[in-house]
């Protein structure tokens, strides 16, 4: 039986600070119970430290953050009982074999489904005798991926899971994801700066970029509201048209104009076309371009 | 507070070590009782001076003296104090260094419970190592024709147990502030060093900890030596509880 709050992962003011580096600044995340929620951003953005914080493995510096509506500070024990986690970054233990591993796992969580563990084992052929440390880098983060989701969490938390596998490896594990957790109510947090896989999988996405959350958003009304008018003026147009609510940023290169926009898209395209013009058509952005189109220019989208 | 998942993982992890402590203290302890002869016949037949041969002649012909001094004030203390601090050197900072602290720190597990049972695992791998081995020596002396007073010899264990639990919770505390175990292990033998060392320096002689492990006060007054046991104990909780405490405010 699921809780129904609103949100599975709630921070405010979320700050980690190594020496005098800030790894995150002021974070305020909110991932919507039930999403599959993809955190992007650049390498070093943050991202890792995030999720660490997220389970208490990283004491935050200030600020407050709840898990599943409990405390990261006070309550961490509680929020891994629910979290199945995988992370690129740790490493299982090389002596244990896969049966072994776990066996060790399955003993320390309240609940395991065993069909979950027998299923996926299959798929992905695991041998349960094989040593973890025989195993190639594909197969463990199919192990990790399997101790992440036996275990009935109520949030998966994903940090670049699919960094080491191949084509058909990141399908089998993106199918993996989506059918174990569909119509389940549980909530998936990924982290990756894999943006096409992201794309694929996630039903809301969030961007970090030096620590700090630059948007949240469902992702189609990400791709939907963010979008690249391209013109050809035969006059020059009024400065003040590129002044309208929803127009981020303006390049200009003689009369041709690219001009980025993440709202009110009706309304600049037809003040647009009011100007005497070869050209206004209106181009769709993928993931990719909105990322680059924040991440590129240091965190500022303009 | 213990996990019995964890506690079994770390008692397999130490498994090897476990068996190699025992067989080296086991076989050190078996063969003491029947080195008496051997030593007696070495010293009378090597040019030694007279001084010497009188030290040892006398040490040899008191058997329950050659017996503790050797087991629990020599080999034993030596072993114990070596195992203690290999043991726990790797406890933590060797799951740093195999980059597997992440993996189980993201368990439903709390900080204080993966102290505590890796604490707990060690400690009865160190006491079987110690026990056990204390056991062999009794009954190869019995073996050997050279009987002792089971509970006389026995009394020294818990000494040496405490004592040894003292370096192994100072090499646990390393161990939470290190990625390498070996270092941690390198650094508390080296403390262990300076206390054997302080032995040698009159005013501090008997009043170190290693004397108090030897169980001296023991061999000599026939009694258990309380006061000795309660203080070690009260050493290794404190240095058990600074690890916790360093081991809650650490990153993983």
């Amino acid at each position: 039986m699921r809780s129904m709050r609103e949100y599975a992962i709630e921070t405010e003011g979320l700050t980690k600070t190594y020496d005098d580096v800030k790894a995150v600044d002021g974070l305020k995340l909110q991932v919507p119970a039930g999403s599959i929620f993809g955190l992007l951003g650049p390498n070093g953005a943050g991202k890792t430290t995030t999720i660490k914080m997220l389970l208490g493995l990283v004491a935050p510096t200030s600020g407050s953050a709840r898990v599943l509506g409990f405390d990261v500070r006070t309550q961490s024990e509680e929020i891994r009982r629910r979290v199945g986690y995988l992370s690129e970054t740790s490493s299982m233990y090389g002596y244990m074999s896969v049966g072994e591993i776990l066996s060790f796992t399955k003993r320390l969580y309240p609940r395991w489904d065993k069909s979950v563990e027998d299923k996926y084992v299959d798929m992905f052929r695991l041998p349960r005798t094989r040593r973890v440390s025989a195993l190639s880098r594909g197969m463990k983060t199919q192990l990790g991926l399997i101790l992440a989701l036996a275990p009935c969490p109520d949030l998966i938390v994903l940090d670049e899971p699919t960094n080491g596998l191949d084509p058909v490896g990141i399908r089998d594990f993106l199918q993996a994801i989506l059918q174990e957790v569909s119509g389940t109510g549980q909530t998936v947090l990924m982290s990756s700066h894999m943006l096409y896989q992201v794309e694929r999988v996630a039903d809301w996405v969030g961007l970090i970029v030096r620590g700090r959350l630059l948007l949240s958003r469902p992702m189609d009304q990400l791709k939907l509201g963010q979008k690249k008018i391209q013109a050809a003026f035969q006059v020059n147009p009024p400065e003040r048209i590129f002044q309208m609510p929803g127009i981020e940023r303006v390049n200009r290169d003689g009369r041709r104009y690219v001009i980025h926009v993440s709202d009110n898209v009706d309304e600049i395209l037809m003040n647009l076309r009011e100007i005497p013009h070869f050209a206004v058509d209106v181009v769709d952005l993928n993931l990719e371009d909105i990322f680059m189109e924040y991440a590129g220019n240091g965190g500022t989208p303009s | 507070m213990i996990s019995r998942p964890l506690f079994v993982k770390e008692l397999k992890e130490a498994k090897w070590k476990t068996i190699t402590g025992l067989l080296i203290t086991g076989i050190t302890g078996a063969s003491l009782p029947f080195l008496v002869d051997y030593l007696g016949f070495l010293i009378e037949q090597m040019a030694v001076p007279e001084w010497a041969r009188s030290v040892l002649g006398e040490q040899l012909g008191n058997y329950p003296l050659y017996l503790w001094s050797n087991w629990y004030g020599k080999n034993l203390l030596q072993f114990s104090l070596a195992f203690a601090v290999i043991m726990a050197g790797p406890l933590i900072a060797g799951e740093r260094s195999r980059n597997t602290l992440e993996f189980l720190a993201s368990k439903p597990l709390s900080r204080v419970q993966i102290i505590l049972t890796k604490a707990a695992a060690g400690a009865v791998s160190l006491g079987v190592i110690i026990l056990a081995s204390t056991v062999i020596t009794l009954v190869a002396s019995y073996a050997a024709g050279r009987p002792v007073p089971v509970v006389w010899f026995m009394s020294g264990f818990f000494a040496q147990y405490a004592g040894a639990l003292v370096f192994f919770n100072l090499a646990l505390l390393l161990s939470t502030r290190s990625d390498d175990g070996l270092k941690a292990a390198v650094i508390a033998g080296g403390i262990a060093l300076l206390m054997f060392a302080a032995e040698w320096v009159a005013p501090l002689r008997g009043r170190t900890i290693i004397w108090m492990m030897a169980a001296s006060r023991s061999f000599i007054t026939g009694e258990v030596s309380f006061g000795h046991i309660f203080f070690m104990l009260l050493l290794a909780s404190g240095f058990l509880w600074a690890a916790l405490s360093a081991f809650r405010q650490s990153d993983v």
